[in-house]
This record gives structure tokens, sequence and C-alpha cells, in this order.
């Protein structure tokens, strides 16, 4: 879809002008966490609300957080860059009129 | 009395004297104990609540753990036993309330500082202690070593009671110069009579959790820290030899009441001794020489719905393979170097569970984790009164296999035999050159697995096997074997080798037979069920050698499964595999405009299981680190049951 193409464009180049990946390689600590994550959050939030791969960011950089107040901030890194990943490669796509199934009460069929 | 006992005594008065509610007495058999008729327990040591960095509280775990039948509608686990394995260092959130990401109605985010003195589920934390100010700042941490005393042990206890099973407090230690280990102790936890305490494992946990900053730790009545002598040297080398002190604190105080087991060892590379990453050979060498009757294998990583297992691009190997890491899926690999040996060096899996990734608690699919007992068993020898000390047995005797997705159940015979005489998974037969072993393995795959799933199972579709995703199925069994060329000493360049994804530890390791419909004997069994018996026979040489299986669903060859020999290929693979059964969940990542095997589907697709080594060994030759290590555990049993 032309549209998601040029959107995963558009966020792909964002997530390098913004350096996420850059830092890749740096030691990271707990501030560095918390602005990586708010910048993270800020290209997930360029989705549609509904959007499948902003959910994915989102549970991502939400565990980024807790890996973070758990002292563990290798995995808060880890999952900065899940979540750019999800916004940058739009993997995750509900089609029109499709809804997320949980199989059980929390998201239901 | 030792130093050791001395803290325990100290630690545990503090409790009685108000800091929290003691926790109820429990026997070492609990009172109706769990009885299930069957040769092994199934269990799970790695799980992860809201003390870290889970989702849901620890009653919750607990329930839908141990419970049967449904909870709210949605299923339990049934579990046989479980060992609570949670992260050490700390925690702000109130772990007897699940995080409002869990979806659990009436449950939302909690602090620990939103509940100081007030009594939920029988347990009151009147301050947080150690080094945190008082009053606390809002949202302030609680140190794990006293959410592992006065907060899970408690409620494990009462829910070990409630459900009548076998229930203990562990750690996910986060270990010095390393990833992470498995560890638990068991010493105060379960006394014949009298309240119980988690201290020990509470000391273990501040004494040497690498995450754990807490100066003080808890004070006697004078005020005066009651676990002194802590070290902060946590990284790289120098955190390398605060690990081994671990491990030797748990030889010295648990040696048969504690285990260490390092867990996703894979996971952050190769060592780094200028910073904390991960494991190489000497490492696990290492604690295996300093706590030879508690450093007794590794763990195989979880997070088995999660899209890479946890494994990013920094793990050694750069992926799982068939769910497991490189150590363990690799003929040759690091396993294999240890079995070469001749060590008590073992494979074990768990859940690792925290949350479902986007779905709540309460779904059933997943991209991220599974509850324990839901797709991971770690098997351990079942025993007409089971209780927290049998399951410590269990696995410290290699005894054990582990299972996902319910491959096979809880009956698995695996033996080797020489005129009349048997041995299991950990022990040694003695033979003579020129006997002929005779090995069996005996399995039951159930009919059913806990996949929500009913679809055919999209890696075999390729190969042109329909398999409902929902009904496990064993494709075939590999029976390998390894020589035993002796322990090798610390000094000696063996010792410490380049790890790297192409090092080969043990070159004599290979599949002797291969198992399958074709040379077993397989017996269709009632609600769907398969008894598979396979028997063969090998001829004893003069040197040593080790015998090991595993199983599963995936015949070889199979696209980006596996090779043409059965070995499980990179998983980062099966993302070339097509979901397009109409059925296929909508979760799973789109590539080239189709659906493709992920996460929760990916699972429930391709399914394994390890079983432990049969050692063996010609008679008259000198006994093997694995025998000797077993009889230094039997000496100290005796010793402890004459004292």
């Amino acid at each position: 879809m032309r549209h998601k193409e040029s959107l995963g464009v558009f966020l792909a180049a964002g997530i390098l002008l913004t350096g996420a990946s850059g830092q890749a390689h740096a030691e990271w600590d707990e501030a560095t966490c918390v602005t990586q994550v708010q910048a993270a959050r800020i290209r997930a939030e360029a989705l549609p609300p509904g959007h499948l791969s902003r959910k994915f960011a989102e549970t991502d950089l939400r565990v980024a957080i807790l890996e973070m107040d758990a002292g563990d901030v290798d995995e808060c890194e880890e999952r900065v860059r899940r979540a750019d990943e999800a916004v940058s490669t739009l993997r995750y796509v509900l089609k029109p009129g499709q809804v997320l199934d949980g199989y059980g009460p929390d998201t239901p069929r | 009395m030792s130093r050791y006992r001395t803290s325990l005594l100290l630690s545990g008065a503090a409790i009685t004297l108000g800091l929290v509610a003691p926790a109820a007495a429990q026997n070492w058999v609990p009172p109706k104990p769990f009885a299930r008729n069957t040769p092994y327990v199934g269990g799970d040591m790695h799980n992860h609540t809201t003390c870290t960095d889970g989702s849901v509280s620890t009653s919750y775990l607990l329930d839908r753990t141990l419970g049967s039948g449904t909870n709210n509608g949605v299923p339990n686990f049934n579990i046989d036993w479980f060992t609570h394995g949670n992260h050490g260092g700390s925690g702000n959130r109130d772990c007897r309330f699940s995080d409002t990401s869990a979806n659990l109605p009436g449950d939302t985010t909690t602090y620990w500082t939103d509940t100081l003195g007030q009594t939920i589920q029988g347990i009151t934390i009147p301050s947080l202690l150690g080094d945190v100010p008082n009053p606390p700042p809002a949202r302030a941490s609680m140190y794990r070593w006293q959410s592992i005393r006065d907060v899970e042990y408690p409620i494990i206890i009462a829910k070990s009671q409630q459900y009548k099973k076998v229930a203990l407090e562990g750690l996910e230690t986060i270990v010095p110069g390393h990833e992470h280990s498995d560890t638990a102790v068991l010493n105060g936890q379960f006394p014949t009579s009298g309240a119980g305490n988690a201290s020990g494992m509470a000391e273990f946990e501040f004494r040497f959790d690498r995450a754990d900053a807490d100066t003080r730790g808890p004070v006697d009545g004078t005020g005066s820290a009651v676990w002194t002598g802590k070290s902060f040297a946590n990284s790289g080398t120098a955190g390398h030899g605060k690990a081994v002190q671990s491990v030797q604190w748990l030889q010295a105080n648990a040696p048969l009441t504690s285990y260490y087991v390092p867990t996703h060892t894979e996971r952050a590379g190769a060592f780094n001794p200028a910073g904390s990453a991960g494991y190489n050979i000497e490492h696990f060498r290492d604690f295996n020489n300093a706590g030879p009757t508690v450093a007794f294998g590794l763990e195989s990583p979880g997070h088995a719905a999660d899209a890479s297992h946890s494994y990013g691009t920094g793990a050694l190997g750069g992926s799982t393979f068939g769910g497991s890491g490189i150590y363990t899926a690799k003929i040759g690999g690091l396993w294999d170097g240890m079995l070469g040996e001749g060590r008590n060096f073992f494979i074990f899996q768990s859940s690792d569970w925290h949350n479902r990734g986007v779905f709540g608690s309460r779904d059933r699919a997943s991209t991220a984790d599974f509850f324990p007992g839901e797709y991971s068993h770690l098997y351990v020898p079942n025993q007409s009164a089971l209780r927290a000390q049998s399951i410590v047995d269990g696995m410290r005797s290699g005894n054990s296999y582990s299972t996902s997705g319910d491959v096979i159940g809880n009956d698995f015979t695996f033996r080797a035999s020489v005129n009349g005489t048997y041995r299991g998974m950990g022990q040694t037969l003695e033979v003579n050159p020129g006997d002929t072993i005779t090995v069996e393995m005996r399995m039951t795959v159930p009919g059913k697995n806990n996949s929500p799933y009913t679809f055919n199972n999209p890696l075999l579709k390729q190969v042109g096997v329909f398999q409902p995703i929902n009904a496990p199925s064993l494709d075939h069994v590999d029976l390998i074997r390894g020589d035993i060329t002796g322990v090798i000493p610390p000094a000696d360049p063996r010792y410490a080798t380049a790890n790297t994804p192409a090092t080969v530890y043990n070159p004599s390791t290979a599949i002797l037979t291969t198992f399958n419909k074709n040379n077993g004997k397989v017996t269709p069994l009632a609600n769907g069920a398969t008894r598979f018996e396979l028997t063969t026979t090998v001829v004893a040489g003069s040197t040593p050698f080790y015998l090991r299986a595993r199983g599963t669903n995936i015949p070889a060859a199979t696209p980006n499964v596996t090779d043409s020999l059965g070995n499980p290929l990179p998983d980062t693979g099966i993302i070339n595999v097509l979901c397009d059964d109409p059925a296929c969940p909508a979760h799973l990542p789109v590539v080239a405009g189709t659906l493709r095997v992920k996460n929760d589907v990916e699972a429930w697709s391709n399914l394994w299981f390890y079983a432990n080594p049969i050692f063996v060994r010609p008679a008259g030759q000198a006994k093997l680190l694995v025998e000797t290590n077993a009889e230094l555990a039997a000496s100290l049993g005796k010793q402890a049951a004459a004292n």
C-alpha cells in the first residue's frame, strides 16, 4: 500500500535523524533510556492510533520503562530498538475492518 | 553455629518482631500432598511479577499457574510445582497488585509508597528498608531482598497451602559480570515446625545480585547491619569473581538446598571482561568447580512467543534455534563440551513469564510470553510425598527433561542397560568393552496442548504434513552420542575457549540414531495421544561416553526450520514461512503482503524436547565427575541427616 510505504520511509528517516540507532553502541543510563523512550514514543505516535505496529511499538516502550525501573537499562535499549523497528518496518498491520483477536476476554473476537 | 545460621536467626527475629506478619508454618510435605500418579512432575522456575518487571501480581501468577479449571473464564495451567524466579535488584510496584496493562478488572498499577502501613493479603509493609529515605519519596523502590522475604514468600506459602502443591521462593539473579541465573535457597523456607522464612534467599540476593545497590540490608535490634561484607565488584572479570564467590557461598551454606542455573546464556553475547555480558564455557566450568552440587547446568531461553525469544542482534548465534540457544541446540556445542568432560551439567527450560505483549493477561494469544505450564515444562521425578527438596534433588540428579508445547508428556523413559543393570538420565552405566548396551525410550505425545489455534501447523504444511497446530506430534527422536575425554583443569589452555557460534567444543558428538515411525513402535492411545517405544543397541568401547536425546515435531530438511540432519536452523528464518490459513491470527507480521509465522504461532508450530544424558564408563576406569559429584551430594545428605 503506497501510503504505508511512504509513511514507513518517513519514519525510518526520522529514526536515523534523531540518532536512536546512532547510540546503539553507547552505554545507556536511566536518563538516556527516558530520553530515548520519549523520542521513540513520538515516532510511534506518528502512526494512526489504531495501527497495529504502533501498538507493538508502544508495548515495547512500556516494557522499556519497566525494565529501567527494575534496573535493566540494557533491556530498555533493546526495547527501544524493537519499537523503532516496528515503526520503521510496519510489519504489523490490520486489514480494513479487521480487529485484533486475543482469543480471550481482553481483546475479544 | 555457623555465621550463616546466626544471620538467619537474626533476620527471622526481625520478622517476628513485627516488621511483617510471619509466614504460616509449612511442613516439608504439604498437609495433603499433591499426588499425581506419573513418573515425572512438570514445573517452572523462571517467572516474573510486578515485584520486578512482570505484569501480574504474585497471587494472580500463582492462581493461574497452580490452579486447575478456569479463572473467571480463562484457563489455569495446573502445573505440578512452581519456583518463583523473579529478578534481583529493586522494584517500585507493589506486587500484591497487577499492572494496569495486564487488563485485570479492578487491578491497577500500585506503588509501594501508595500502600505503606496498609494490610493487604495479610501482609503489612510499614516501611521500605535498606538505603531508602524514611519517609520515602513517591514511587520509591523496595529492594528485592525485602520483597523476597516479606512479600513473595508469605504469598507463595499461602498459595502452596491453598492448592496443596509444592511452591518455593527462588530468584533470577542478575549476575555480576554476566547475564542472569536462576537460583533458589530453600534454607528456612520449609521448617518442620514453626514459621518459615526466605531469609536465605533474601541474603543471597542482597549479597550477590548485580542490580541490588543497597548497602545496608536488614539491621538487628541495635541498628547494626546483619549481612555485612557485601562487595560491589559487579562488572567484567572482577564481577565474574564475585559470581564465583556467590556459587561458593551456596556450596558452603546450602549444598543440597540450592541451585544455580544460568539462563538465556547466549542473549548478551560472549563474556566481556570490561563489562557485564554473557558467559563463555570457562565460566560454566568455574561455576561447576566452585559449586559441584549447586551449579549443575544451564537454562534455555523462555519468552517463547516473543518475536526473537528475547535474543536480539547481540545474542551469540544471532538467534534461537528451535527455541533453544546455540549452547544447547548445536551438536558438539557448549553443552556437549561440558558433557565431554563428564561434568554434571544439565539442560532445563522454563517460561520466563512476564506478559503477553500486545494482549492482556487473560487472552490466550501472546506476542511475548506464556504462563508457567502453558507452553514449557521442566520435568523432575515424581515422589510419593513430593516436597520442595524433591524439586532441587531432581534437578541436581540430572534425571530431568524439558519440553515445549507438550511435544511429549510426563511419562518419559530414557534408560540404558547391560545384563539387567539399568541406568537413567544423570546416571552412569558401568560396562565392559564389547558389551552390548540396550538403549530404550518410551514417551507419550498428548492429544492436545494449550494452543488456542486449530488450523494446520504452517511449518509442517511446507512439507505436506497437515497436522492441527493444537495437536502435538512427534516426527522423530535423535539419540546423540559424544565422547568423554576427562575434566579440563583451569590451567589447561583448552579451559577457556574462544566463544563464537562456529566453535566446536566436542567434535566427537554426533547423532547416533534417529528414531521415527519406521523404526519405532507407535501406538495410538485414547484422546488422540500416541505412545512411542524406541529401542536400539550400542556396543561399548574402551572409553567413556554419554548418550542424550532430543525430539521434535519437525522433520529434517523442513525449509527454514531444520537442516538435512534435523538440526534446528536459526529461528530468524521462520519469518519466511507463510501463515496462509484463513484462521491465522491478525497479529502476525506481514511481509510482502502475506502473513508470516511468528510469535505464538511459531511457538506452537515448532516443538522440541531435550533429555539429559546417560553416562557410560568402562569398569575399572576412574569415575566421572558426574559420579563423584553425585557421591558428594549423597555424602552431604548423610551428614545432614546425622546432624
